[in-house]
């Protein structure tokens, strides 16, 4: 197992380094940088003034010994500093982060529970009205683009019934309460979980047709198990094992989610920060962002893997 | 098992079935997938003949007759500086389906290209192209997307091209696992041995193999670049006005005010994204089922 782990954090430091050079060569295309930024603060910016500014900088440099430059920085935890505010980016992230794996997290794990309940429940009941209806739903649930669920929530629970608040994380003005945090939480967890409670489902429902008609369940039904221990033990442990992947996988698009939803409710996340960066043409944000939203999914990928293989000990021998 | 009983009354006519008709046959019995066909090209014409098929202009204003609700006049209620919405809804299906299918003929020619290099090659190249397939999706798509229209500029043809260019390892995957397959199996061995060149083996006698499967992909991948496409333009990134598109129309109806009161400017571009895509969910799903070598009839 601890051979395995090693071979796997091996492979994905190459991986992580060419992630780290196509992330500098798409901010180095990026329209605008430092020194512009800086002096456009300053009058007159003569055409000395830049070429100056851009050698105390280093920019004057080629393009491989400022990736250098830039990756020895990043080694040191430092992701430079935001165009427009100033502050560290690294501060700028982490302070939002919390936000977003509250919104991801409580969404995340709703769509797991209900979606492999409702898979389990169509497997089982293959060719039933409710596996019908719930295959119907599924498809809505991957077709409906997540915005305009988002309006038809709000429109439904925030507007007319008046349930919840429209957007924001906590009411303005009033001391934090987790009850009113979380009123503010359920909006967009619902927006943000509908599609992958949907992906789970249709998984789930694959998976357990598949291990439905392997030999072991035969010959736990030829021993006369009862269905009940035949289900839990036979079918459930093996059909879920597949599903584990499907929810590592699931972080890079609840992350693409995130920064929709995060825009559409004002939830004061990392993606909220990544679109508003993006609005003002702030790139080192923007630079930064995409870095540890790419670090963050190979994580998950290693996770994944790890996880895995922990519940296949097929996979450790290969 | 009805479709074993019908061969077995009939077995002359199924002899002379072509695999592609009887792909053709399977696909037709997914009613679900026939639904998806129909309303698709229902969407893709109404996109084509827009001008022709509403009676008002999608892009003139008209103050008098703004935020007016559906009418026998305006079928879907107007906007708020009076402009047709039906009108938009059908013209806007140009831009996501063409973004759609731009797009992914993109992602299919590099993830084709990729993955039967990678899958014939092996070794080394494989090994290497596999490390950028990694790296490319390593990164979620619409982050990157965004990052790549940062960069080139909001407009059509530069979203067709992000979400082209980034796009294809899911294709390059699928390619490659067929290659491997396909190049131990009988026929392309046998091929080999009587003397066949590489790109004869890799053109003729792999490559249409892989039909099937990249079919599949190809129609899943519209429909997830339909979506790409509209959460862009919904971001203000992607189309921009005074053309429609699905997405830009429900960004022009986020505030409050138009959510609660006008609910009719962002439910019908809403409902065709989705329509659209799920046909196209349908049809991949019913091309899946038909084209699995594994069902036969």
């Amino acid at each position: 197992m601890g051979k395995y782990i090693l071979r796997r954090l091996l492979i994905s430091i190459p991986t992580l380094l060419g992630i780290t050079m196509i992330i500098f060569t798409l901010a180095s295309l990026m329209p605008g940088d430092a020194v512009m930024a800086m002096l456009s603060l300053e009058v007159p910016n003569s055409e000395e003034m830049i070429a100056i500014r851009r050698g105390q900088l280093g920019l004057d440099q080629p393009l491989p010994v400022q990736y250098v430059r830039w990756m020895g920085q990043l080694l040191r935890g430092n992701l430079g500093f935001s165009y427009i505010s100033g502050e560290r980016i690294s501060e700028m992230i982490l302070t939002r982060i919390p936000a977003t794996l509250e919104l991801m997290g409580v969404s995340l794990l709703f769509s797991i529970f209900i979606g492999i309940v409702l898979g389990v429940l169509s497997a089982l009941k293959q060719y039933s009205w409710l596996d019908y209806t719930l295959t119907i739903l599924g498809f809505i649930g991957i077709s409906m683009p997540v915005f305009f669920l988002g309006m038809i929530v709000v429109y439904v629970f925030a507007l007319n019934l008046g349930w919840f608040p429209t957007s924001g994380m906590v009411t303005s003005g009033e001391p934090f309460s987790l009850v009113d945090n979380l009123k503010h939480l359920f909006l967009p967890a619902l927006s943000l979980g509908l599609f992958r409670t949907a992906v789970f489902m249709r998984y789930t429902r694959a998976s357990i047709l598949d291990v439905l008609h392997n030999d072991y369940v035969r010959t736990a039904r030829a021993k006369g198990l009862r269905e009940s221990i035949i289900t839990r033990r036979h079918i459930l442990r093996n059909a879920l094992i597949p599903v584990v992947t499907i929810i590592g996988m699931t972080l890079p698009v609840l992350l693409a989610g995130a920064v929709i939803v995060e825009t559409m409710f004002q939830w004061p996340g990392t993606g909220m920060l990544y679109i508003t960066a993006i609005g003002q043409r702030d790139s080192p944000v923007i630079v930064g962002m995409t870095l540890v939203v790419a670090s963050m999914v190979l994580l998950s990928n290693l996770l994944t893997d790890i996880a895995y293989a922990f519940l296949d000990p097929r996979i450790r021998y290969e | 098992m009805k479709n074993l009983e019908v061969e077995h009354k009939n077995p002359i006519a199924v002899r002379g079935e072509s695999l592609w008709l009887k792909a053709w046959k399977r696909f037709r019995r997914h009613r679900l997938a026939m639904f998806g066909l129909l309303v698709l090209t229902t969407l893709a014409l109404l996109a084509i003949f827009a001008p022709f098929v509403s009676p008002h202009s999608p892009t003139a204003l008209n103050l008098a007759h703004r935020e007016q609700p559906p009418s026998w006049e305006h079928w879907l209620g107007t906007d708020r500086t009076g402009r047709d919405i039906w009108a938009r809804v059908i013209l806007g299906g140009r831009a996501s389906l063409s973004v759609g299918l731009v797009a992914v003929a993109l992602q299919t020619i590099i993830g084709v290209i990729v993955g039967s290099t990678s899958g014939y090659a092996g070794g080394k190249v494989d090994m290497i192209l596999m490390r950028i397939t990694d790296m490319v999706q390593t990164f979620p798509m619409l982050i990157i997307v965004i990052v790549l229209v940062a960069i080139l500029g909001p407009s059509l043809y530069n979203l067709m091209f992000a979400i082209g260019v980034i796009g294809w390892p899911g294709m390059a995957r699928q390619v490659r696992g067929q290659f491997l397959f396909l190049r131990e199996v009988e026929f392309v061995q046998a091929a080999r041995c009587v003397g066949a060149k590489p790109g004869s083996i890799i053109f003729k006698h792999i490559l249409p193999n892989t039909v099937g499967p990249v079919a599949v992909a190809i129609t899943f991948g519209v429909g997830e670049a339909i979506l790409l496409e509209a959460g862009m333009s919904f971001l203000g990134l992607g189309i921009q006005p005074p053309t429609p598109s699905w997405g830009s129309m429900l960004n022009d109806a986020r505030t409050l005010s138009i959510l609660e009161k006008m609910p009719w400017m962002w439910v019908s571009p809403g409902i065709m994204i989705s329509l659209a895509v799920l046909s196209i969910n349908f049809i991949g799903d019913g091309l899946r089922d038909a084209l699995d070598p594994r069902q036969q009839i």
